[in-house]
């Protein structure tokens, strides 16, 4: 599949496609491959709920995303084990409640919220989603904390009184000092005087640190024990939290999976309007792909930077087997391109880029094309294709949808059409396979049930008449997309493409060798 | 120099020359200088590895605790909350580890000690320095560097630093080498990067051997920023006497505070040459 999402430039979509939790973003990641159209079109569904939410409730989907965003990972199977991890969970079900809250405006996201009881447990503290364990939790904690506070006032006034007197005795200012760096003939009267401790700095100075004395000494000793006892204190309470916590795991987990899945709608829906995406029918089993206006969104984005023109994909491809030929550089790449790209939409539950897409629904989408393998030790460019194919292949009994863009082209051309030609037959004998192939070779033999595409081609009486030429490459690429007919129809067969040699001429190809060629043509 | 009104309103990146500089001694000071003014500021601390811890781990050295006091931002690492004295509330985690577990934010309630502990990628760096100016609305951000590192300034654009030198008389000379060069370093021009014909970008680090492969008719070196030159001072001098040197990125240094160590302050600031301005200099703020 990974080939065929490259073939697709789904990477496109996929960095749009932007949920905001961690939840929803491991959803993304696993690229949950739809293969039944009942809980496809439960996706739909939910995903066209979503997007009137989005259009008809704008400042409260705002509101949903902000919530969304601020949800942290937190692991319901691990039991929280400190302040920290207890502060994730707080954060955790007080945005899940807001979110819950928000979405509830959308009928048909089923949240449930049970926890508020742990909720208004954990706020003792105070409201919203930081975590201070505070003195509400026990009547221990307010008599440790008091004292605390008691002491170290007191511990406060001892220091600020020393520290006057040593400034006016010593001119030694510790106010904004832990110690003092002082010249030693001037600390030699300081030795010995049990207010200060002086240990070596240099060779000729020291450093001096106030000695705040017993008293000092004593008090910060009680304070110590009482900094012990809310120690243990909030262990304690620390405990009965993660222990309420781990109580309510199965909610928890529900609310991660709910989570994943308002993100994962949200932000399905936000894609369908930002690249204005369109719920696709889903057809039967066998029914034919008709695409009206289908695009490949990331050519489509490219071609507006070159302010070159896009035409988008209109065909009903009707036929188990389909062959596209056409010109080079007439778009038979992108018509396969697109008709993949809206496929993975289809099948990953998004809605499409195109007017209207009806498809059945495939186990599995294969392309073999170029740069579809990864390097195999020994394999040539041809090799790798057929390695490729072979893969593919195994697949082919199941209901799956094959696409194969200029099978073959790296071998002599007599051998790749027989090979194409017997592909092509194998396909049309073997049923569930459903094939779409691009290939520049005219005059296939084509079993009846298999149908020809063309690509329409260049319009050389459009380019004649309009009289414009161009002088440098990015020119008559411009002509090539201004007069080239990137439309997909119906071919009776018969008749060959002979474009090649307009496009070479367009690209500037040498005259004489261009004209050469022309007459031996029309001498066969 | 006032600390105070030096640091005010900035994020201040505290980076020493070497590990023992007096990087967490210079935090505890410049923090005690800013609560100690009339208007306070909404000051946040942290660091980019580990200080404030008892001990050095590195050297086992008796290290500086970093006093906290009530309503101020902290950046430490989750372990970190066990062994303070401080109260605390917690008001985030963040993405980033430190070597000590996840990166936190806390809110002083009870004043106290605390260890401070810090993620060391400068990415992670920017980011918790943008989530404290921003949603949590610090205007004065310390960052204590860690050891001799000095790359770590370059994760926030815009931020200043204050560099702290361990100044021993023995090798004097190389630190004043160090710090003239650091300020020479402060001083090139910052910006978008020129263009042009005779312009040369350098990729990655600037050293002696890259300034060999600099193509003649170079006039103007672009560099990306001050943490990637790799040269002595007087390979600085004549690299910056041969070529117009541009950073992509600047950074501003405050000043610097060396810690002198049987040296004598004229005889340092006379090392540093005459021209080095007196207001990037401070002197052991502990000293008499």
């Amino acid at each position: 599949m990974k080939e065929t999402l490259a073939f697709a430039e789904f990477g496109f979509l996929l960095s749009r496609w932007a949920p905001l939790t961690p939840y929803g973003r491991a959803e993304k990641n696993a690229l949950h491959f739809f293969p039944d159209a009942k809980s496809l079109e439960a996706e739909y569904d939910l995903t066209e709920a979503f997007l009137k939410f989005i259009s008809e409730n704008g400042a409260r989907a705002d509101r949903l995303e902000f919530y969304l965003r601020r949800i942290p990972f937190i692991d319901p199977a691990v039991k929280p084990a400190d302040c920290a991890d207890i502060f994730a969970f707080k954060k955790f079900l007080s945005n899940v409640q807001s979110v819950f809250a928000m979405a509830s405006a959308v009928k048909t996201s089923g949240v449930k919220w049970k926890s508020a009881g742990l909720l208004r447990t954990l706020s003792k503290g105070g409201e919203g989603e930081t975590f201070y364990l505070s003195s509400a939790y026990s009547l221990a904690l307010v008599r440790a904390r008091e004292k605390i506070l008691e002491l170290n006032s007191a511990l406060d006034k001892i220091r600020a009184a020393k520290q006057k007197e040593f400034l006016s005795r010593h001119s030694l200012d510790f106010s904004a000092r832990e110690f003092l760096v002082v010249d030693e003939t001037r600390a030699g009267k300081l030795y010995g005087n049990p207010d200060f401790f002086i240990e070596p700095y240099d060779s000729s100075h020291v450093m001096v640190r106030p000695v705040y004395g017993r008293a000092y000494l004593a008090l910060r000793a009680r304070r110590d024990e009482f900094l012990r006892a809310e120690k243990t204190e909030e262990a304690k309470i620390l405990k009965g939290l993660s222990s309420a916590i781990a109580a309510e795991a199965a909610h928890i987990r529900e609310y991660c999976r709910q989570i994943a899945r308002i993100d994962i709608l949200l932000s399905k829906a936000r894609l369908a309007k930002a690249l204005k995406l369109s719920r696709p029918q889903i057809a039967k089993r066998g029914a034919p792909i008709k695409i009206k206006k289908g695009r490949l969104p990331a050519l489509e984005r490219r071609l507006e930077a070159e302010k070159l023109r896009y035409t988008p994909l209109s065909c009903a491809l009707d036929a188990r087997v389909g062959v596209i030929t056409g010109s080079n550089m007439g778009g038979k790449t992108v018509a396969l391109k697109t008709v993949a790209g809206l496929q993975l939409c289809v099948q990953y539950g998004l809605f499409v880029p195109a007017e209207s897409y009806a498809a059945p629904l495939f186990d599995a989408v294969h392309y073999v094309g170029a740069g579809c393998s990864e390097n195999v030790e020994g394999l040539s460019s041809f090799g790798l294709e057929l390695y490729s194919f072979m893969r593919a292949w195994k697949d082919a009994g199941k209901n799956c949808l094959l696409l194969l863009d200029e099978f073959a082209r790296a071998t002599n051309s007599t051998e790749a059409a027989a090979l194409l030609g017997a592909v092509i037959e194998s396909f049309c004998a073997r049923g569930g396979i459903y094939a779409c192939i691009s290939t520049h070779f005219a005059g296939l033999k084509m079993p009846k049930s298999a149908a020809l595409y063309r690509m329409k081609g260049f319009d050389l009486a459009a380019f004649g008449k309009s009289g414009i030429g161009a002088e440098d490459l990015r020119g008559r690429l411009k002509l090539i997309n201004r007069f080239m007919r990137y439309e997909l129809v119906r071919d009776g067969g018969g008749a060959g493409i002979y474009d090649a040699l307009k496009v070479a001429r367009l690209l500037g190809f040498d005259e004489k060798i261009t004209a050469k060629a022309q007459s031996a043509l029309e001498n066969k | 120099m006032e600390i105070k009104s030096a640091v005010e309103n900035k994020t201040v990146f505290i980076v020493g020359s070497e590990k023992n500089a007096g990087k967490t001694v210079f935090l505890n000071f410049a923090l005690d200088s800013l609560r100690g003014a009339k208007r306070k500021t909404r000051l946040a601390f942290m660091s980019t590895g580990v200080d404030g811890e008892k001990e050095d781990l590195v050297f086992g050295n008796p290290k500086p605790r970093v006093a906290a006091k009530k309503g101020e931002l902290v950046v430490t690492a989750q372990s970190a909350l066990a062994s303070t004295d401080a109260g605390y509330e917690l008001l985030e985690i963040f993405p980033a580890k430190t070597v000590l577990g996840r990166a936190v934010l806390v809110r002083i309630v009870r004043d106290g000690n605390i260890e401070i502990i810090g993620p060391q990628s400068n990415a992670h760096i920017s980011g918790i320095v943008a989530a404290l100016r921003g949603g949590f609305g610090a205007e004065t951000i310390i960052v204590d560097g860690a050891a001799s590192r000095f790359t770590q300034v370059a994760s926030a654009d815009g931020a200043e630093f204050i560099y702290v030198a361990r100044v021993e008389k023995f090798r004097a000379q190389s630190a004043a080498e160090a710090l003239r060069l650091i300020y020479e370093l402060s001083r090139v021009p910052a910006g978008k990067t020129p263009r042009g014909k005779n312009v040369f970008r350098i990729e990655g680090a600037l050293t002696a051997d890259k300034i060999r492969l600099i193509p003649k008719e170079t006039e103007t070196v672009v560099v990306e920023d001050c943490t990637k030159v790799f040269l002595s001072l007087a390979e600085w001098r004549k690299f910056a006497a041969k070529y117009n040197p541009v950073f992509e990125r600047s950074f501003r240094l405050l000043f610097a505070s060396a810690n002198l160590y049987d040296i004598a302050a004229g005889e340092f600031a006379k090392l540093l040459g005459a021209d080095f301005p007196p207001d990037k200099l401070v002197f052991n703020p502990y000293a008499l």
